[in-house]
């Protein structure tokens, strides 16, 4: 197996759980770190970095993981492209819409080097299992879908970075609610228009980001689908509705690091209005239940293949970035509390 | 591979698969064919039909025939030798009656549902595995229904859909079909061999098959509905997987998406051993959806007796 040279920028959560997981792949070989705070460097074997661009400088790495803060994300990964790294990046893909169209210009001078954000969500069991049972046509086509995402908050949710507008750029809808836009995408298609939001800071009051976005969205042939991105839930949930023109899907829970937000299912059930499976209204319903998480794996095996045998990046491309952040920022529109502030 | 749990819920009369007086039609038939056969021979495997292992237990006996259970994976089977299987097989009386026009219609009236959910099931993974469930070349292991055949053959999913001993050449079908057939057979592993023969390297397997472990087999014991030799191999989960590795396959997918197992016991409730006090309490004094409930953890949990697994061809053996 090809060994990868590879360095981490920006060792926070996320960046920790990077590194033990590319460290399992082993096609990655971790030749530093980095995190602007010393503390967060401690007991990893590499070199460590406070000074990205010295990281990037003395390490010279074939691959860069960036798992900044939003703010620096767009910064490191342009520079790191600049020096023909292949970059992986943590969503969200920067602060705002022009952060991210920077990344994707900056990738389109390197085509040499591949370019993916970490929409992670697309790789978990439920998620890869009801798009194989919409592709394969057997519920027949989506019409619209319903999702929500909510967080519990914390003790000092208020204080985290990601509440910090000018590090983040936005709240609960840009922090969370992205991974549930891109799903949305993912299974229903390009949104064209916002036919309803609304983007508010209801629990929360002395944060200038939102706890709380509604949306509703449509694409250009008419399908809908509506999204609550929360962190008022006060549990950590997350729902995913999708009805077909002959069926119907559910996706409740996700397997994650924390476990936190109950097990992870795919319900599915064909339309049977001639009730020749159950009762009317109650129709054999099927439920595949996950026991494991395997999301992280096979994103950086995606990543890993790209750059080593060179197949396309199939989600999470420079283009899926721009998209979702296009909706992100209309969803915000004139608000004050997102990037348009 | 993916462990999942296919949870089915039904609201109305789905045990009902065959009218009662066929059934006992049917089993007295099976039972005048084993005392005939019980004579010949009764030299059977000395070892599990599952993961091998000489550490065998007896279990109970029905109709002559000891069950015993394997001590290292639990999985279940009665001995008998391959003339004895062979003539209860060709039973000729036993053969008709479920030859018959009858037994064939009242099976197509009452399962077309049943085999509807399996076609969408094998579609379904088909195109998750494959990425395609169309025209494939498909073999089955042998169909007990010339209805479920007849709609495996006019359904898309299918370019073919052929007996292994008519498949040529081997190791080029897309798709294998085995459904109730290894619990029929004294050595699983040889009807696997055989069926992944025909499989090209990537090919799926779709497996379904009793399992030993399900809750009606071990609290029923003889008073479960199973008989010799319609059943003689009822594997455990690990039994099923340690004879499909040995066999060349990868499990891809494993669910227990058996839903009669409290039925069984329900109906048959007289029959619980007078100690099972926890299940004698459940079983009399619970109200349906507590039963549903339960049945809902045995198929989640990996405890119902019926098992659906689609497998890869990874290599020949």
């Amino acid at each position: 197996m090809k060994r990868l040279t590879t360095v981490v920028i920006g060792m926070g959560r996320m960046g920790k759980m990077r590194y033990e997981k590319l460290k399992r792949h082993g096609g990655f070989q971790i030749t530093g770190v980095c995190d602007e705070k010393p503390e967060n460097l401690q007991g990893y074997p590499e070199p460590g970095y406070v000074d990205w661009e010295e990281c990037l400088a003395r390490c010279d790495p074939e691959v860069v993981f960036v798992c900044t803060v939003n703010a620096a994300i767009p910064a490191v990964v342009c520079r790191a492209l600049s020096l023909g790294k292949h970059v992986f990046s943590e969503k969200p893909p920067g602060r705002d819409l022009a952060d991210a169209e920077a990344m994707r210009r900056e990738g389109e001078r390197h085509p040499e080097c591949v370019l993916k954000f970490g929409f992670n969500h697309r790789y978990h069991n439920c998620v890869i299992e009801a798009k194989a049972l919409i592709q394969s046509g057997l519920i027949g086509d989506v019409v619209c879908a319903r999702g929500v995402y909510g967080k519990a908050g914390s003790p000092t949710f208020a204080e985290e970075w990601r509440n910090d507008i000018r590090l983040s750029g936005g709240g609960i809808l840009l922090d969370q609610g992205i991974h549930m836009l891109d799903l949305l995408r993912y299974f229903l298609g390009e949104f064209d228009r916002i036919m309803g939001r609304s983007v508010d800071t209801l629990v929360w009051k002395q944060l200038p980001t939102e706890d709380s976005a509604f949306a509703i969205l449509k694409t250009q042939d008419g399908k809908l689908a509506s999204l609550h991105s929360n962190a008022l839930q006060w549990r950590h949930k997350f729902d995913l509705d999708i009805i077909c023109t002959q069926g119907y899907i559910a996706l409740n829970g996700l397997i994650t690091s924390t476990n936190s937000y109950g097990e992870e299912k795919m319900t599915y059930y064909k339309k049977d209005l001639n009730a020749r499976s159950g009762a009317l209204g109650k129709p054999l319903e099927h439920t595949m239940c996950f026991d494991q998480d395997q999301s992280w794996e096979h994103e950086h095996q995606e990543f890993y293949e790209a750059v080593v045998s060179g197949t396309p990046i199939r989600n999470g491309t420079a283009q899926d970035a721009v998209r979702v952040m296009e909706l992100v920022e209309r969803i915000y529109g004139n608000t004050g509390r997102g990037p348009a502030l | 591979m993916l462990r999942a749990y296919d949870y089915t819920e039904y609201t109305k009369g789905r045990s009902e698969i065959q009218d009662a007086k066929r059934f006992n039609e049917e089993l007295w038939l099976a039972k005048t064919a084993v005392d005939r056969v019980l004579q010949l021979d009764t030299d059977g495997p000395a070892r599990c039909p599952g993961c091998g292992s000489s550490h065998i237990v007896p279990f109970f006996v029905k109709w002559g025939a000891a069950y015993l259970m394997c001590d290292d994976c639990a999985s279940v089977f009665t001995e008998v030798g391959d003339a004895a299987l062979e003539a209860y097989r060709q039973d000729e009386a036993l053969t008709r009656f479920r030859s018959s026009p009858e037994y064939q219609g009242e099976a197509t009236q009452k399962r077309m549902q049943s085999w509807q959910e399996t076609l969408d099931w094998i579609r379904f993974r088909c195109f998750r595995h494959l990425g395609r469930h169309e025209d494939l070349t498909a073999v089955t292991g042998g169909d007990r229904y010339t209805g479920f055949t007849e709609l495996m053959r006019a359904s898309p999913l299918c370019r073919s859909y052929r007996p292994i001993w008519e498949q040529e050449p081997d190791g080029t079908a897309d798709i294998a079909v085995s459904l109730d057939l290894i619990q029929q057979s004294n050595c699983p592993e040889r009807e696997l061999m055989e069926i992944g023969r025909c499989l090209a390297p990537g090919g799926l397997l779709f497996l379904s098959a009793r399992l030993g472990t399900g809750f009606d087999v071990l609290v029923l014991r003889e008073h479960a509905p199973i008989y010799p030799y319609g059943y003689v191999s009822l594997l455990s989960q690990r039994g099923l997987e340690a004879v499909l590795a040995r066999t060349g396959f990868e499990i891809l997918d494993l669910t227990t998406p058996g839903h009669m197992d409290v039925g069984y016991v329900h109906s048959r409730r007289a029959l619980i051993p007078a100690q099972d006090l926890f299940v004698r309490n459940l079983i009399f004094n619970s109200d349906p959806i507590v039963l549903g409930e339960f049945q809902r953890f045995l198929q989640k949990s990996g405890m119902s007796s019926y098992a659906h697994i689609v497998a890869k061809k990874v290599a020949d053996k």
